[in-house]
């Protein structure tokens, strides 16, 4: 390992390289075990300089509120509201659909270490209310799978893009300076939309999602008025 | 108190290693698969163990009381959220715990755009020593003070710029540059003295969790 590489290493490992480096690096790693090893190695040996911390007095009432939002959480993710199922089935149907097209394929054996894991922890569902004053009922869902990094976007109620510009969806992950792209879109004349989406680079935390009005084509990094926002 | 009472992961070291191997945690693994599961009992367990030690990292990072509260409340949802994204052989559950709540702590900071220097915090600090929370558990309190001994032990040594260098990024959420002009030093010996201090404390405190 060249000492340029651990140089590269260190600094992502403290969230010190630049949205486009640390992007390009985290791809790097994805294939290279040898880097992706000093890389946890690094990880952990940053965590531990949260030992260094003075201590702190934790307030005890705060378990029962992180409690008590974990149970609402519950909630918001899966409601039985009934526009929410057919989402929550289509997660299931395309999850069960890949199983049989990779037991197909012969990955038995990758097929039956999911099958360990819920995958319903794997799917993230969001739900994006309006920002816009002439347009409050907009709304969008967003079912999002991080371990196959793609998702499916349904907008509705929201208001039909001039010709010159497009809907842009953007993915906030707390390890990139700015949110992701997810691509742009047009929206029909009822208001509604339904597209796949990948985004431009890896996200492994995402904590929001955003749609802006941007110029047509898309941005890199969002310019236009956020229309829609949600987690 | 009995060693297998005590938190495993909180040994700031990398997962063991088996022939190359890295060999996961199984007290990690099956305290997140009941996550996973919804069991609220283990989630609970594991706010116990880790919600002091990164209530006080993320204090230390924001000098905040509300906003730390609101942040380590925010990390902990997001990972009985994300249990998925944990993976036992690339890390200990310390280790992804502590990386999540400082994203969030460092993110919180730079949208405040407020800087503040990590010796100014330390000097209005209490004893890194003190007794803890009367809600902590004294077992995992004791396990965190064994750890910080550690670390601490570690610490002194790496070379005092090294870890000035890695004190800025880690609690002070500063970047290269910010780091350059704070401690006058080129952003090339900056860099430098990042790799070299994470290198070797990397070193140390696998020597000393062996």
């Amino acid at each position: 390992m060249n000492e340029q590489l651990e140089e590269q290493a260190s600094l992502y490992t403290l969230g010190l390289l630049a949205a486009d480096e640390a992007t390009a690096f985290a791809q790097r790693i994805e294939a290279d075990p040898e880097l992706r090893a000093l890389v946890d190695d690094l990880d952990a040996a940053a965590a531990a300089m949260a030992h260094t911390a003075p201590a702190r007095p934790l307030p005890p009432e705060l378990r029962d509120r992180v409690l008590a939002q974990i149970r609402s959480e519950k909630t918001v993710a899966f409601p039985r509201r009934s526009n929410w199922l057919p989402w929550a089935l289509a997660a299931c149907l395309a999850l069960s659909s890949a199983y049989l097209v990779a037991e197909r394929s012969g990955f038995r054996k990758r097929i039956a270490r999911l099958e360990q894991r819920d995958i319903f922890s794997q799917v993230q569902i969001a739900s994006l209310s309006s920002k816009l004053e002439n347009a409050p009922n907009a709304n969008a869902v967003v079912v999002w799978d991080e371990k196959k990094q793609r998702g499916v976007l349904k907008v509705t109620q929201l208001p039909r893009n001039e010709e010159n510009r497009d809907y842009q969806l953007w993915l906030v992950d707390p390890r990139y300076k700015d949110p992701v792209n997810g691509g742009v879109f047009h929206v029909s004349n009822d208001g509604t939309m339904s597209v796949p989406f990948k985004p431009a680079s890896p996200v492994r935390e995402a904590q929001a999602f955003a749609i802006s009005l941007e110029r047509k084509g898309g941005v890199t990094k969002a310019e236009g008025p956020i229309v829609l926002l949600g987690k | 108190m009995q060693p297998s009472n005590l938190p495993q992961d909180a040994v700031p070291s990398p997962p063991a290693t088996r022939g190359g191997v890295r060999v996961p945690n199984e007290v990690d693994a099956d305290l997140v698969r009941r996550m996973s599961s919804g069991d609220e009992g283990a989630f609970t367990t594991f706010y116990d163990r880790f919600a002091p030690g990164l209530f006080s990292m993320i204090y230390a990072i924001l000098h905040d009381s509300k906003e730390s509260e609101d942040v380590l409340q925010e990390a902990f949802v997001q990972m009985w959220k994300r249990t998925a994204t944990y993976d036992a052989t690339r890390s200990s559950l310390f280790t992804w715990a502590v990386m999540i709540a400082r994203h969030k702590a460092i993110d919180r900071l730079r949208s405040r755009q407020r800087q503040t220097r990590l010796s100014e915090a330390v000097a209005n600090e209490t004893d890194p020593f003190a007794v803890s929370a009367p809600s902590d558990r004294a077992d995992n309190a004791l396990v965190r003070t064994n750890e910080r001994e550690r670390v601490r032990a570690a610490l002194s040594q790496i070379g005092e710029a090294q870890r000035e260098a890695i004190d800025l990024a880690f609690f002070g959420g500063l970047t290269q540059t910010q780091i350059s002009e704070r401690l006058g030093a080129p952003l090339g010996t900056v860099k430098a003295r990042i790799r070299r201090g994470l290198l070797a404390l990397r070193e140390v405190l696998g020597g000393v969790a062996s």
